[in-house]
């Protein structure tokens, strides 16, 4: 009797490792699959992440990493941290998903992807200000770039201790550019300027415009930012991809199945660092609310110069297509283009939003390097 | 004989300082890690002014990138816009025409 007493204890003695931490973090990896779920809230990065989060933070006794977390943390070593491969391969899947021509057609929509990267500067001095040393107020800084893999690129490259805060952060806030951006561009901009309607160019790009575009864009960014030729590069080759026509199925595999199997991947590597004791800290509440601060600041920064550009231009521009520079694509355009009709029935904005949208895209990027550049810079390296 | 005993010794010595050295500084990177990875909230005004270059660099910075990107946009819409190219066959078949007629 006592023998099978022992043996039934047995099966149960890994109940003993069980932290509080860890529960804790069994709920915020439900919360996650909640909101993947029930709102749809970017459920391809947050239903693996937060399943991922329940996974890493199941009791194991002490001693070397084994098991799940041994091979979830193989994942982050080769996908993440030597050479940042996976955010890197997803932005060939995403360059090969956008559609460069409205901000073609209207090549001035790329000054308000510029502004737009105002939160991110602004946060980084926040951050400094808080007492973050500067490599790690730079990678809480690049959660304004509203881009994941920009935001993973730029944390590992200038390793900062608080990744796992920042990758959460970054995904969940793009999840919520529907809840976030409206009020901030409500209450930056009046009725009437709501209800400006902008006409469309009309114009039509050429098939040698939409090729020469990526390889001038990854020229001109790799001179200006080193750091950052990876990033675009990668996101460029995908859209070259998608534009010179002739490798029609390399194209959609880059948009489908590569993109798909590596979100798969990367939720769940991204929630490795999800470890209770690494994450529950208030370092991770205060990054949360500085990513916020850098959503919300960017927003304001691509309506500001709308309305700056207003002032002096015949043609005036909806300021709300501002906010779509935030990055965050496609979300922030179909945020504006909804908030437009809701003003108007007649205000079809979507074409000058995407415009903005992937402009931001391409700021993100090259902010991302320039941080590299500068940080790297200020510390001597 | 005790040369060599004297240089025996000495390299064991040397050895011994160097390992000793490796661990020093094992331990020393060990407690920097420990340290960085504490964080202390606190309101650093110095870190704030500090940072306002970066602040300024980059937007300068963006800001450029994107103006240049615009400006060779826009000349690519210039030459290969499909206007141009029908100009340019128009002034062909006027050539063409004027050649024909000269020639008639």
């Amino acid at each position: 009797m006592s023998e099978f007493l022992m043996n039934l204890a047995a099966v149960f003695e890994n109940l003993t490792n069980l932290q509080l931490g860890q529960v804790v973090m069994w709920i915020i990896g439900g919360l996650l699959i909640f909101l993947a779920i029930k709102k749809e809230m970017e459920p391809t990065l947050l239903l693996p992440m937060g399943f991922g989060a329940i996974l890493v933070n199941l009791p194991i006794a002490e001693g070397p990493i084994s098991g799940v977390r041994a091979v979830i943390d193989f994942l982050f070593h080769i996908g993440i941290d030597s050479h940042e491969l996976m955010p890197l391969i997803l932005f060939i899947g995403i360059g090969a998903m956008i559609d460069f021509e409205p901000v073609l057609t209207n090549p001035k929509l790329m000054i308000f992807g510029a502004a737009a990267q105002f939160g991110i500067f602004f946060t980084l001095c926040l951050a400094s200000l808080f007492g973050f040393d500067l490599k790690d107020a730079a990678s809480i800084a690049i959660i304004g770039a509203a881009d994941g893999p920009t935001s993973i690129f730029v944390a590992n490259m200038l390793k900062s201790n608080y990744i796992s805060a920042i990758m959460v952060a970054a995904y969940s806030y793009m999840a919520l550019v529907p809840l976030v951006q409206p009020p901030i561009i409500k209450l930056c901009t009046t009725k009437k300027e709501r209800l400006i309607r902008m006409k469309n160019t009309g114009k039509k790009v050429s098939k040698t415009t939409k090729i020469l575009f990526p390889i001038i864009v990854t020229v001109l960014v790799g001179l200006v930012a080193p750091d950052a030729t990876a990033l675009i590069g990668f996101l460029m080759f995908g859209n070259l991809l998608r534009e010179c026509g002739v490798v029609n199925s390399l194209s959609e595999t880059a948009q489908n199945v590569l993109a798909n199997l590596i979100t798969i991947f990367l939720g769940l590597t991204i929630a490795s660092r999800m470890v209770a004791s690494e994450f529950l800290r208030l370092e991770t509440l205060l990054i949360m609310g500085l990513g916020l601060v850098a959503f919300i600041v960017d927003t304001f920064g691509g309506i500001m110069i709308a309305k700056l550009i207003n002032i002096f231009s015949k043609n005036k521009i909806n300021p709300m297509i501002g906010a779509a520079g935030i990055s965050a694509f496609p979300m922030s355009a179909r945020v504006v283009h909804k908030m437009g009709l809701e003003e108007d029935n007649q205000n079809f904005l979507l074409m000058h939003s995407v415009g903005v949208n992937v402009s931001g895209q391409v700021a993100s990027v090259i902010a991302g390097g320039l941080i590299l550049t500068l940080v790297g810079n200020a510390l001597g390296n | 004989m005790d040369t060599i005993i004297i240089k025996k010794l000495s390299a064991d010595t040397a050895v011994a300082v160097e390992a000793a050295e490796n661990e020093t500084s094992a331990v020393a990177e060990e407690s920097t890690a420990a340290e960085e990875m504490q964080y202390e909230f606190k309101v650093t005004p110095d870190n704030f002014v500090d940072s306002l270059p970066i602040m300024g660099t980059g937007m300068l910075g963006i800001f450029i990138v994107m103006g240049v990107i615009i400006a060779c946009v826009a000349m690519l819409n210039k030459f290969t816009s499909s206007d141009r190219k029908a100009k340019k066959l128009e002034k062909k078949k006027a050539k063409e025409a004027a050649k024909n007629n000269q020639a008639q």
